[in-house]
């Protein structure tokens, strides 16, 4: 085989390994197993390129299915419930902070900021952010909570922490631009529509925190040794 | 008679379903091999619609059972490869299933037969 021919078969080897990983990722397979699954299907797929088998006559071109058949055929272990646990933990989270920001911020609490002429809209703001903060508190909390024994989980509660007050500014954006279009209308249906465009932004965010979560780390590849089970027969 | 079809496939895939990691304990048990090795082994053996996208994570999940080990065996002619043999679990997994499945053919073997054998009768009592 010609060095330009094997930088090839090179190439097209990562870029299976990469669409595996990420079947598996999607999976929710743990960053170790992937690690190991790819280190070892790496030492097959060039092994058998050397004697002249390309790697997708092995692979089959579903590689989706290969991945799913792979990681079945390995039992690997997977986050346990992540997205039922995550989502719980966070609305859980969610309810005692908006509770309590309605409590502290509306009924209690007035800011008194004499130095600012336009007290009200100083005043709205500290309150707004107020909110803001305790709400996120109670849900960073909340996901802590939930996923506090599976890996990653302080990854994963950064990464919502980076996520949700940007998914907060752009729920404000979006939603502000919503009800100026529609002339600020109290109507139920325009009130609906933008409680769930707000949702489905924090929804996004929470895909996305997850996703970068779980994302790979350059320099954890490094595989955990997995004991070998016992089975009776 | 009823024609091979769609059926008849099914039924030989879910056959091989049972029986793929006993003929791959056996195929190792007669020499090790690396992954594509043995597929070209099983396609040798008869089993030619077996890929390696079927016996690679077969042979993962036995590794991971302790059936099967594996061992990086340097190449001349290139990269290290990865060679799978049996452990002693899976010699004694691989002599288990064989006395079983022995008994389920001849078990199966007997019952074909008794139908066999006594049809023409249960049309000759209609």
């Amino acid at each position: 085989m010609t060095d330009t021919a094997g930088e090839d078969a090179n190439q097209e080897i990562e870029a299976i390994l990469a669409q595996v990983d990420r079947q598996w990722q999607a999976m929710g397979v743990l960053a170790a197993e992937r690690a190991t699954m790819t280190a070892d299907l790496r030492v097959e797929l060039t092994a058998a390129g050397t004697e002249g088998v390309p790697p997708r006559q092995l692979t089959g071109d579903d590689l989706r299915a290969f991945a799913r058949d792979l990681a079945a055929g390995a039992q690997v272990g997977r986050v346990p419930f992540e997205w039922r646990r995550l989502l719980l933990g966070t609305l859980i989270g969610a309810v005692p902070g908006l509770i309590l920001a309605w409590f502290v911020i509306w009924r209690w609490w007035t800011v008194p900021l004499p130095f600012v002429e336009d007290y009200s809209s100083a005043d709205d703001m500290i309150r707004w952010l107020g909110c803001a903060a305790i709400f996120l508190i109670g849900v960073l909390y909340g996901a802590h909570r939930a996923l506090r024994d599976v890996g990653a989980a302080r990854r994963r509660v950064s990464a919502l922490a980076a996520m949700l007050p940007i998914a907060g500014g752009i729920a404000i954006i979006v939603t502000t631009i919503l009800a100026s279009y529609l002339d600020y209308s109290m109507h139920p249906l325009v009130i609906t529509t933008e409680a769930a465009t707000v949702a489905c932004i924090l929804l996004a965010a929470t895909v996305l925190a997850r996703w970068w979560a779980v994302r790979p780390v350059p320099g954890s590849a490094s595989p955990e040794p997995i004991p070998p089970r016992q089975v009776s027969v | 008679m009823i024609a091979p079809g769609p059926e008849a496939a099914e039924r030989r895939t879910q056959l091989l379903r049972g029986v793929l990691d006993m003929c791959i304990l056996a195929l190792l048990d007669q020499a090790p091999a690396h992954g594509y090795e043995l597929v070209r082994r099983l396609n040798a053996a008869g089993f030619d619609t077996v890929g390696y996208g079927t016996a690679y994570p077969l042979l993962t999940r036995m590794r991971r059972l302790g059936l099967v080990a594996d061992e990086l065996h340097a190449s001349p002619s290139g990269p290290d490869r990865k060679v799978y043999a049996l452990t002693e679990s899976g010699r004694q997994a691989l002599a288990s299933w064989t006395t079983e499945w022995t008994r389920f053919v001849e078990m199966t073997n007997a019952t074909l037969t008794n139908i066999a054998s006594s049809t023409p009768t249960m049309e000759k009592g209609l």
